[in-house]
């Protein structure tokens, strides 16, 4: 699903922020990458989903090489892969129309959007609240939801930026159990964060540090 | 609904006030600069004025469909006339280039009798309008306009295209702001750039219709009113102010979507991207 070799990347000030990196993920993996802030995770998935240009190095997602991908083609790999921002903020809709927008957008027609929100906000246990207005929601529920449009438009991949950061250690574990499921239902899932999570039960946990991934 | 037309309805539901505000300015800006151009398009140089007629006279445009016998008896029953003291036939594109048929320059013995002889005048047979005074139908080609008044509209000109400019950049800002977490969404799902860009263009082709538009149909009726007020025909032929009104619409929509596409260049900005 996801192969990284020999990536780096430096910032404009020429500060190293991913020296060397190797990371292989198989389908249907659950992995969950952590380090320090500033450790480069953000970057990490920013290159992966190919919303940042590669400086150097190969990213092969779904076999396709990220850095050699026309415009056309970095578009269709952007939308086979859910990827939940760190700080998510909803958009200033009812949770169902957050997700309406985006699958409309993606040029789903009304009923299959609705079909495809629908599924997504009873993946992620939100099927209750969603009539409510999103910008209302508790964090961890605005979490979920996060996660219900990362993962509406049927992604084989979802990448999830810090997502626990902030919330109490029982949203924590709902979430945690929210993400296995995911895993269970087919969806490769690569999650960040910044501390060791046993609760999440991941396949394999890594390290980024010091520009490096390592196992944990 | 397409998607263009849904994110088009979407990005109207986040103008708030102040960008109304902003946007409204721009339609404002537009119109000045357009109403500006069109005045230059309409007006004429000194010249062009160099015809001039007296009080006395008055035009008799005919037939176009008239035979040359046809014409002549007409022009010796009007030499005929006592209150008629000269009669001049001239042919149209002398007087309005682009039109076909013939006029004649009649001169009356006085300016008195003009009212009564117009109305003789157009009740003969293959007469299609009779125009006076003569001395406001000299500038059929256009509205004469001193070098001074000339100069201002220029300036008016860039003072639109500047105001436009302004209000577009602010206006555009305010409204994307208001839509950044929509824009950074869509850019994380892989939407393209283009679909993001098309509906503010097309915003701006609107500002620019609307108000082009809106310039058209005042400049139409303030003509209508000068006709109705003065019983002639106005100091601009109806072909004339048609021919400026589409042009100028054009303009506009040329124009807003320029500022469109001014306004969608605000996308590039770091609050729009989701890895800044």
């Amino acid at each position: 699903m996801i192969q990284v070799s020999e990536l780096h990347f430096s910032t404009e000030d020429g500060i190293k922020v991913l020296d060397d990196v190797h990371l292989h993920v198989d389908q249907g993996e659950l992995v969950y990458l952590y380090g320090p802030p500033l450790s480069g995770k953000t970057l990490l998935l920013g290159l992966l989903s190919a919303h940042v240009p590669p400086q150097q190095g190969q990213i092969l997602v779904y076999g396709r090489n990220v850095t050699r991908l026309s415009r056309q083609k970095t578009l269709d790999l952007q939308r086979r892969i859910g990827l939940l921002p760190q700080g998510f903020v909803p958009l200033p809709r009812t949770v169902m129309g957050n997700l309406l927008f985006k699958l409309r957008l993606l040029g789903n027609f009304q009923e299959q959007a609705e079909e495809k929100a629908l599924f997504a906000l009873e993946t992620c246990a939100l099927l209750q609240q969603q009539g409510e207005d999103a910008e209302m929601l508790s964090s961890a529920d605005r979490l979920r939801l996060g996660i219900a449009l990362s993962l509406c438009d049927d992604p084989l991949l979802v990448l999830l930026d810090d997502p626990l950061d902030g919330l109490e250690s029982q949203q924590q574990a709902e979430i945690c159990q929210l993400l296995r499921r995911l895993n269970t239902i087919g969806r490769t899932v690569l999650v960040t964060g910044r501390a060791t999570m046993p609760t999440l039960s991941a396949e394999r946990e890594l390290l980024l540090a010091d520009g490096a991934v390592i196992p944990a | 609904m397409n998607p263009f037309f849904l994110l088009f309805r979407e990005m109207l539901g986040a103008i708030r006030a102040r960008t109304a505000l902003y946007l409204t300015l721009v339609g404002v800006s537009i119109l000045i600069f357009l109403a500006a151009m069109s005045f230059l398009l309409l007006s004429t140089t000194a010249a062009d004025d160099a015809t001039a007629y007296a009080d006395s006279e008055v035009l008799v445009i005919l037939s176009a469909q008239l035979s040359s016998s046809a014409i002549d008896d007409f022009y010796l029953e009007v030499r005929a006339r006592s209150d008629v003291r000269s009669v001049t036939l001239r042919f149209a594109e002398d007087v309005l280039p682009g039109e076909t048929g013939p006029r004649l320059l009649i001169n009356a013995v006085s300016a008195e009798v003009l009212d009564r002889l117009s109305e003789e005048l157009l009740a003969m047979d293959g007469v299609v309008r009779v125009e006076g005074p003569a001395a406001e139908f000299a500038n059929l080609n256009g509205i004469p306009l001193p070098g001074a008044l000339r100069i201002g509209l220029l300036a008016i000109l860039a003072l639109g295209l500047a105001g436009c400019l302004l209000s577009a950049r602010y206006g555009f800002r305010a409204l994307l702001r208001a839509f950044a977490r929509e824009i950074r969404l869509l850019r994380l799902s892989g939407v393209s750039e283009r679909t993001l860009v098309q509906p503010i263009v097309l915003l701006g082709v609107l500002l620019g219709f609307l108000a082009a538009f809106l310039l058209v149909l005042i400049g139409a009726v303030a003509h209508v009113i000068t006709v109705a007020g003065a019983g002639f025909l106005g100091v601009v032929q109806w072909g004339a102010v048609a021919q400026t009104g589409v042009l100028v619409v054009v303009l506009g929509i040329v124009l807003g979507g320029l500022v469109g596409l001014l306004g969608a260049g605000t996308l590039g900005g770091r609050e729009f991207r989701p890895f800044a």
